[in-house]
């Protein structure tokens, strides 16, 4: 969520007679290029997994093609080896944990192998950097404002860590289902909202406490998030600061229709995998590795 | 200032020298105002020609003319297009002067003629590349929602393209809308929109008249690489009290002039408030009912003729657009300008004008209804100018005009306190202060009946100064973030990084015959400040930064040729011209650059290079019951930036390559006028991916390879019509009224404003794949109707 984000609430509020159609357009072809989901975290008992498959047609409406029979490695900086395979040849290879372990340690540095059937070789590396604490979840019910239903609306506090450059993926959970959608992604840099604003060691602020909540469903704008018996948990990843600025730039792509007449520019998001044997730039892969240190805290609603 | 600009800013008045030489033959002066006698205003353009001479002069911004020539009697012909001519005969033994004033209550000592020089001035001078809409003209195009806007009707002008309906601002000849300076009585206005770009700031009941200059830029205009939009406010009334109004659907105005003494003081206040708030009112239910939603601005203008030889003028405009939640969230922006000018005559020959102005443009946001948790966030621009303009009249064939300017700028590129939990955060950037200073020279001079040339320079001039802390960085790779190298803190005033540009101006006419000439022009402009903008349209929360070490000034070249011929005695009025521009040092952004309080924000800008061409061609009918015009422009407009599109060129968001408007009115009778509208628009470039990829559950679009703008999307065209009915006018009585009824976009057509692409709306579920989909946003997506009714006494 950037700044300018908030000046949205007030545009959305007063287009007059705009309107939107789904359209059919063509488009053309793609690159096929290989796709690392890397995204791993020090949550214990967790197997850790890394997805790697193909781009896909934007249009096609199927799960992508995977890529099998690769070799995929993560190396800690203290020489230990995670070794991720692929038992069921779906393109998902995965370290398994055993009891009461989780991947890695604070400030570890870690290096992504990736050998391709092929011969193709890529790697990234990746910090695992600090993550503040969840202190606590509060629950408000709430009346009706600013458009949005009444009832139970929740807010979380947590304060970053003094010193500046912290970046977080704040995740919440409904009844252990992850909130998904693109516009409940709720990232926060030193416990505010982008880099360059000088802001450190604050407790997170109200936007970000409150974007936990989930944001209604089509048919459903009257609903309040939470009723009574849901379960509510959270878990901050911390992230690399590249890896902010690839899910900064994801959420900005993924949601330029929110942003109307006033949308950015159209464009690739980056990656932070180097890609060591290019013929060809079908040969670049693309996505992201990030290792998160995890804080989690959750609650049940109750009367 | 360095050493060399100093020298360069005091060796310019030398050049003058020379020419002033000139001046020395024996001559006597007719020199004075023209008014118009209804309402006393004073009438820019206005011709003044000497039929025994074949020679003449045309009144300047503040109305005022001067002719030397040999002393002798002759007739003098005043005529101005809309209003009788009239000729005097003056017996010119010494310096005279002669204030007219020109209506239809002529006197019968004046001789009425039916053709007048005036009509063909788009042929006869040097000016080209430059359109003047009359807020007459203006009232009668067909406007959205029936509210008159002086901003959508130059769109319908050869040259003026815009990112699509409801954008703010226009593009003029591949510029962006940051290039273009706005004046309004001299002052600039930073934003030049209510609700973010539907409408326009200026109140037409108190807008006197409209100039776009596009290209051949006269060096007394600069600070912007593509434009100056040049608006005159009204002075007043100075014969008799005249109230004029309208009820719209968006706004009611209410427009009071008046002499304060007769002929010598006068002056207008005219006001305008929206009222959609106030409609909504019983619709909205809960606390939404406590909604704020309006937007108003109030223009006054005064003036006080001291003598024949002094005149002051006070103007100011007030504008603010104002959204409100209850006390939950609030956000308004608005321009504020203060304008005081005075008029010299130092003798029949020397006019000069000195403006002292204030202009601000901010903003502000706040949310939080509890004293705890807020967050407020403002920004603005602020600045002060004192500017001189010398007009000499040497002798009819040379007009000298010179003078300078300097400006005084304090950017607040964004305060933000946020306070969570009663704890207090101050996100606030430091101020930054700049000095922007300019003096120039230039010559209109005929050199025979057939020739005649415009030519002039600006030097202008820029310190960014302190305090404040300048940063150095270094590039790592082209089209990302650059890396902070080192910092340096300035003190108050202390000079940080200066620079100085030299702007030559020119422009040549060539009669070929009496109805027909070629035009040829060129310009340099420097411009200082930008607006940093990285939306398709720009918004109001937009900041300017100025020229720093970091960012370079934007220069561009403007090569033009035109050829201009009339028909039929003046009827039909017709142009074509072709352009070059080239633009270096534009103000573009690293992908996903972080715009908004952000210390480092240089770090994320890139340096652009932007090229742009084309043919434009307008043909006017002036005459008849049936008048209006078609304009249509064939062009290309890109940008080229290091780390952007594979290093290619790509055209910028508002490239069109066709763009054509045709603007017609029929007067039916004395009572009823026709109106209609016609523009197609080729589409507007876009970026569509061709992959998808997935990261975490989400779909993340993709273009395989990295390139901008590699699609286009369909074209853009519309209908508009409408009907203004006047009231039976009562034997004797003043007051006029008049209906107007209108539909905007009349064959109810979807245009397309972007095409985006996003995720089915429906919350992906787990172990599905996820759908994904085109969709197309109209910003109007209806035709709309409108009635208002318009009144004057």
């Amino acid at each position: 969520m950037k700044f300018k984000n908030i000046f949205y609430l007030f545009v959305l509020l007063t287009i007059f007679a705009s309107c939107e159609d789904v359209i059919d357009v063509e488009l053309e072809d793609g690159d096929n290029q290989l796709v690392v989901d890397a995204w791993i975290d020090n949550i214990p008992d967790k197997n850790q997994e890394i997805i790697l498959s193909r781009t896909q047609a934007y249009f096609q409406s199927s799960f992508p093609a995977a890529e099998t029979g690769a070799t995929v490695t993560i190396t800690e900086d203290n020489g230990r080896v995670y070794e991720f395979v692929d038992p069921d040849d779906d393109g998902k290879y995965i370290w398994e944990t055993t009891a009461g372990e989780s991947f890695g340690r604070l400030n570890g540095i870690y290096t992504l192998e990736i050998t391709t059937e092929a011969g193709k070789r890529y790697t990234a590396v990746s910090t695992m950097r600090r993550v503040s604490p969840i202190d606590s979840i509060r629950l408000e019910d709430r009346e009706e404002e600013l458009g949005e239903p009444a009832g139970i609306y929740a807010e979380f506090f947590s304060r970053d860590m003094p010193g500046e450059g912290d970046a977080y993926w704040i995740k919440s959970f409904k009844n252990g289902e992850f909130l998904n959608k693109p516009e409940e992604m709720n990232l926060a840099w030193d416990g505010a909202f982008t880099p360059g604003s000088g802001v450190d060691g604050v407790i997170f602020i109200a936007p970000i406490r409150e974007f936990i909540n989930r944001v209604p469903d089509e048919g459903e704008e009257d609903i309040a998030p939470w009723e009574i018996g849901d379960s509510i948990n959270l878990e901050i990843h911390s992230l690399n600061p590249e890896a902010f600025n690839f899910l900064e730039q994801s959420l900005t792509q993924m949601t330029l229709g929110d942003a109307g007449i006033f949308a950015e520019p159209p464009a690739n998001v980056p990656t932070n995998i180097n890609s060591l044997d290019v013929s060809e730039p079908s040969d670049n892969a693309i996505g992201f590795f990030n290792v998160a240190a995890v804080s989690t805290s959750g609650r049940r609603i109750e009367l | 200032m360095n050493l060399k600009t100093l020298k360069l800013f005091l060796l310019f008045p030398v050049f003058l020298c020379p020419l002033l030489l000139i001046a020395q033959v024996q001559k006597a002066t007719l020199s004075g105002y023209i008014k118009d006698a209804q309402s006393g205003e004073t009438l820019i353009g206005a011709s003044v020609y000497i039929s025994e001479l074949q020679t003449g002069a045309t009144s300047n911004e503040y109305g005022f003319y001067s002719l030397s020539v040999e002393p002798g009697t002759y007739n003098v012909e005043y005529s101005y297009l809309g209003f009788e001519t009239i000729t005097k005969q003056v017996e010119l033994n010494a310096n005279t002067t002669l204030s007219v004033e020109m209506g239809e209550n002529v006197t019968e000592l004046v001789e009425v003629v039916v053709t007048s020089e005036a009509e063909d001035r788009n042929v006869t001078n040097t000016e080209m590349s430059v359109n003047k809409l009359s807020i007459k003209t203006i009232t009668k195009v067909p406007a959205l929602l029936g509210e008159v806007d002086v901003i959508r009707s130059i769109q319908l002008l050869p040259g003026v393209a815009t990112v699509g309906e409801g954008a703010t601002g226009f593009n003029v000849r591949g510029g962006g809308v940051d290039q273009n300076l706005v004046l309004l009585d001299e002052a600039p206005v930073y934003n030049s929109s209510h609700l973010f770009g539907f409408f326009s700031v200026f109140n037409p009941d108190a807008v006197k008249d409209v100039k776009l200059y596009k290209g051949g830029i006269p060096a007394r205009y600069g600070g912007r690489l593509s434009s100056i939009l040049d608006v005159r406010m009204k002075e007043g009334n100075s014969k008799r009290l005249a109230v004029s109004g309208g009820v719209g659907l968006i706004f009611s105005r209410l427009a009071v002039e008046a002499p304060i003494v007769k002929d010598k003081a006068s002056f207008i206040v005219a006001a305008r408030r929206s009222y959609i708030d106030v409609l909504a009112k019983p619709f909205l239910s809960g606390d939404l009912g406590d909604s704020k939603l309006n937007f108003y601005d109030l223009t006054l203008k005064t003036n006080y003729t001291i003598n024949e030889k002094n005149r002051i003028y006070l103007s100011g405009y007030l504008g603010r657009d104002v959204f409100g939640f209850g006390d939950a969230a609030g956000f308004n922006w608005g321009n504020a300008t203060a304008t005081f000018r005075w008029n010299h005559l130092f003798n029949d020959r020397l006019f000069s004008n000195f403006t002292a102005y204030y202009s601000d443009y901010d903003y502000q946001i706040n949310f939080g209804n509890e004293a705890t948790n807020t967050f407020d966030w403002d920004a603005s621009i602020l600045n002060y100018s004192l500017k001189a303009d010398m007009s000499y009249y040497i002798n009819p064939n040379n007009q000298l005009t010179f003078g300078g300017q300097a400006i005084l700028y304090e950017f607040s590129p964004g305060n933000a306190i946020g306070v969570s939990e009663g704890e207090e955060t101050n996100f606030s950037l430091d101020k930054k202060n700049a000095l922007e200073a300019g003096i120039f020279v230039e010559n209109e001079q005929k050199i025979n009946s057939r020739l005649s040339l415009h030519y002039g320079a600006r030097l202008s001039y820029f310190n960014y100064l302190g305090e404040g802390t300048a940063y150095e960085f270094e590039e790592t790779e082209p089209g990302k973030a650059k890396s902070l190298v080192s910092s340096r803190t300035f003190d108050d005033w202390e000079s940080i990084e200066t620079y100085a540009n030299i702007e030559p101006r020119a422009s040549v006419k060539y009669q070929l015959n009496s109805s027909t000439s070629l035009k040829a022009s060129y310009n340099r402009m420097a411009q200082y400040i930008h607006l940093i903008s990285n939306s398709t349209a720009a918004t109001p929360v937009d900041v300017w930064t100025p020229s720093t070490n970091n960012i370079k000034p934007q220069v561009a070249d403007q090569y033009a040729l035109g050829v201009f011929k009339n028909f039929k005695d003046n009827k039909y009025i017709t142009s074509a011209e072709v352009y070059y521009k080239d633009f270096q040092n534009i103000v573009d952004f690293i992908d996903g650059a972080n715009l908004f309080i952000n210390e480092l924000l240089e770090a994320e800008l890139l340096n652009a290079e932007g090229r742009a061409y084309g043919l434009e061609l307008q043909v006017e009918k002036k005459k008849g019951r049936f008048t209006g015009w078609v304009s249509y422009t064939l062009a290309r407009t890109e940008r080229k930036v290091a780390g952007i599109n594979n290093d290619e060129w790509f055209p910028s968001r508002f490239d069109q390559l066709h763009n054509l408007s045709v603007t017609t009115f029929y007067e039916l009778n004395k009572r009823v006028t026709f109106s209609a509208n016609f523009v197609l628009n080729s589409g507007t470039p876009a970026t569509f991916p061709t992959d998808r990829f997935t990261q975490q559950g989400y779909v993340i679009p993709h273009v395989a390879s990295n390139s901008r703008s590699n699609v286009r999307i369909p074209a853009y065209h519309r209908l508009d019509v409408s009907a203004t009915i006047k009231g039976k006018k009562k034997e004797g009585k003043r007051f006029e009224s008049e209906w107007v009824i209108g539909v905007y976009n009349v064959y109810n057509r979807r245009n397309p404003f972007s095409i985006y692409f996003r995720q089915q709306e429906v919350r992906p579920a787990q172990g599905q794949p996820i759908n994904t989909e085109a969709v197309q946003l109209s910003v109007i997506g209806n035709f709309i109707p409108s009635v208002s009714y318009n009144f004057k006494f």
